[in-house]
């Protein structure tokens, strides 16, 4: 009888078990994997898809170095989205927090762990960041986020290697942009044009970065952040 | 023959001082516009782009001759009305005024082909004083600051890259051209009813300003009204700078703006073709 008892309260809390035991250890083997990347080089192709921005497609050059230095270059006009632009789980995740693994789930053809970040205090940028892990080569798959300054957004990662290169060869970020940061003048002629964004306080977004060349651990030096960090 | 007739305009046209002001005021003003932008030009950049600044890093120069030959464009296109009235409405009366209108008509030379020969002349006089604009803004800005993808702010945040940009230019300085005809075949067409300038001049510049006050006030009752003036149509080069084009709407503005350039000349030859010229 006791023996029943106890089966049935490990099925019963399976998810809490998992939590405990997983979600930290995932993100850390995560940031195992992406530490191994001391810096990296790569030419990126930017869609940006905006109602109230046209811009044209832009090629661009990004520099990243460990911890946290970044280059953008281009030769022309380019922008990309701050939110996850250097795929680091240190820098997403650089505030104090609580992670809770959810459940296992489908992304594309890849198994990924589903962790779900909560922050320990209310001074965060981010209120709530939930995480999809690939099981097989612990890269991020998918991430979305809630944070008080930029709204919502989503990011999800395609790799065409991740056996060998565990950076990304596409992204695609969705996210909400706050209306009222737009000038009222723009914001007038696009509610004009979209009546079903009329009351809303925010409109969507989407970014598509391709990723080429990788030039992965050749020794950036220093020097070429000095300007854009 | 007629070639003959409107290099001799153009030569009366440019011996007069006045031809000249409209030269003078881009060549004054644009110096001081262009070293403004290029010691403030980036807070205009940092301005437009500050809804995107907050969620992007972005890269690039905007800050370049495209973008100061639109500014310029954008800020005295409304202004370049009144350099031309002054060439326009005094091409007519200006023969008045010398007391050389009964010379003129007494030549060899038909009265159609006198008037349509200073009509061209002052056309041609307009074209110049736009290449001239373009020169100062779009030539002297690339120079200084180089060329780029071009900033657009109207509707929405519009930024065409560098190649995208060049027949934009052209069409809206085509545009602007009949804009200015427009202006140019009113200030004419006082011109051929007077016999002193001044006058011309200034009826010419109340009516820009009636009309354009007319366009721009927000009062319903009068709303009617608006697609009548032909002031309401001189942005329509704005209409260029845009994507997609609304290409419907440019050739609503070109055939209001084209028709009352032809109808003011057709109505200035029918006077002029009946004036009894008595000085």
């Amino acid at each position: 009888m006791f023996r029943i008892l106890l089966i049935a309260l490990l099925f019963l809390s399976n998810d809490a078990f998992t939590q405990d035991k997983d979600a930290d250890e995932i993100i850390k083997k995560m940031q195992t994997v992406f530490d191994g990347i001391k810096d990296y080089k790569v030419d990126m192709t930017i869609s940006v898809d905006m109602s109230f921005l046209k811009v044209p497609k832009s090629k661009a050059t990004l520099y990243f170095k460990q911890p946290d230095k970044v280059k953008l270059d281009s030769k022309g006009f380019a922008m990309l989205p701050k939110e996850g632009l250097t795929f680091s789980p240190g820098k997403m995740l650089d505030f104090a927090y609580s992670a809770f693994y959810i459940k296992e789930e489908k992304v594309g053809e890849s198994n990924t762990h589903v962790i779900k970040i909560i922050p320990d205090a209310d001074s965060a940028r981010v209120l709530l960041t939930t995480l999809w892990v690939d099981s097989k080569f612990n890269i991020l798959r998918k991430i979305k986020s809630t944070t008080k300054s930029a709204g919502e957004f989503e990011i999800e990662l395609t790799y065409a290697d991740p056996a060998n290169i565990k950076l990304p060869s596409t992204a695609e970020l969705t996210f909400t942009f706050d209306q009222n940061k737009i000038p009222a003048r723009i914001r007038e002629e696009i509610q004009k044009e979209s009546k079903d964004q009329k009351n809303q306080n925010s409109m969507n977004g989407k970014v598509t970065i391709r990723y080429e060349n990788y030039s992965i651990n050749k020794g950036l030096p220093d020097d070429l952040f000095k300007e854009d960090q | 023959m007629f070639g003959k007739l409107i290099s001799i305009e153009l030569y009366k046209i440019f011996r007069k001082w006045r031809t000249y002001i409209g030269f003078i005021a881009i060549g004054v003003l644009l110096p001081i516009i262009l070293t403004a932008l290029y010691y403030e030009g980036s807070n205009y950049i940092n301005f437009s782009m500050r809804a995107l600044k907050g969620s992007f890093l972005v890269v690039g120069n905007l800050l370049n001759g495209y973008l100061v030959g639109y500014l310029i464009l954008q800020a005295l296109i409304i202004h370049i009305p009144f350099l031309i009235v002054l060439v326009g409405g005094d091409l007519m009366a200006g023969e008045a005024t010398a007391g050389t209108y009964r010379m003129l008509a007494i030549r060899p030379v038909s009265r159609f082909k006198i008037l349509t020969a200073k009509y061209l002349s002052g056309i041609m006089y307009i074209g110049i004083l736009l290449l001239f604009l373009a020169f100062m803004s779009i030539g002297v800005g690339s120079i200084i600051f180089g060329t780029g993808e071009l900033l657009v702010y109207s509707n929405k945040i519009y930024i065409f890259p560098a190649s995208d940009v060049i027949w934009r230019f052209l069409l809206s300085y085509m545009f602007a051209m009949l804009s200015m005809s427009t202006v140019f075949g009113l200030s004419f067409l006082f011109s051929s009813i007077v016999e002193n300038a001044i006058g011309p001049i200034v009826a010419t510049m109340a009516l820009i300003i009636i009309f354009i006050i007319l366009s721009a006030l927000p009062i319903e009752s009068l709303a009617w009204i608006k697609p009548y003036l032909f002031t309401n149509h001189m942005n329509g080069w704005m209409t260029f700078f845009a994507d997609p084009v609304d290409w419907s709407e440019i050739t609503e503005s070109a055939l209001v703006l084209g028709a009352h350039s032809v109808g003011l000349y057709l109505v200035s030859l029918i006077l002029f073709l009946k004036k009894d010229i008595l000085s």
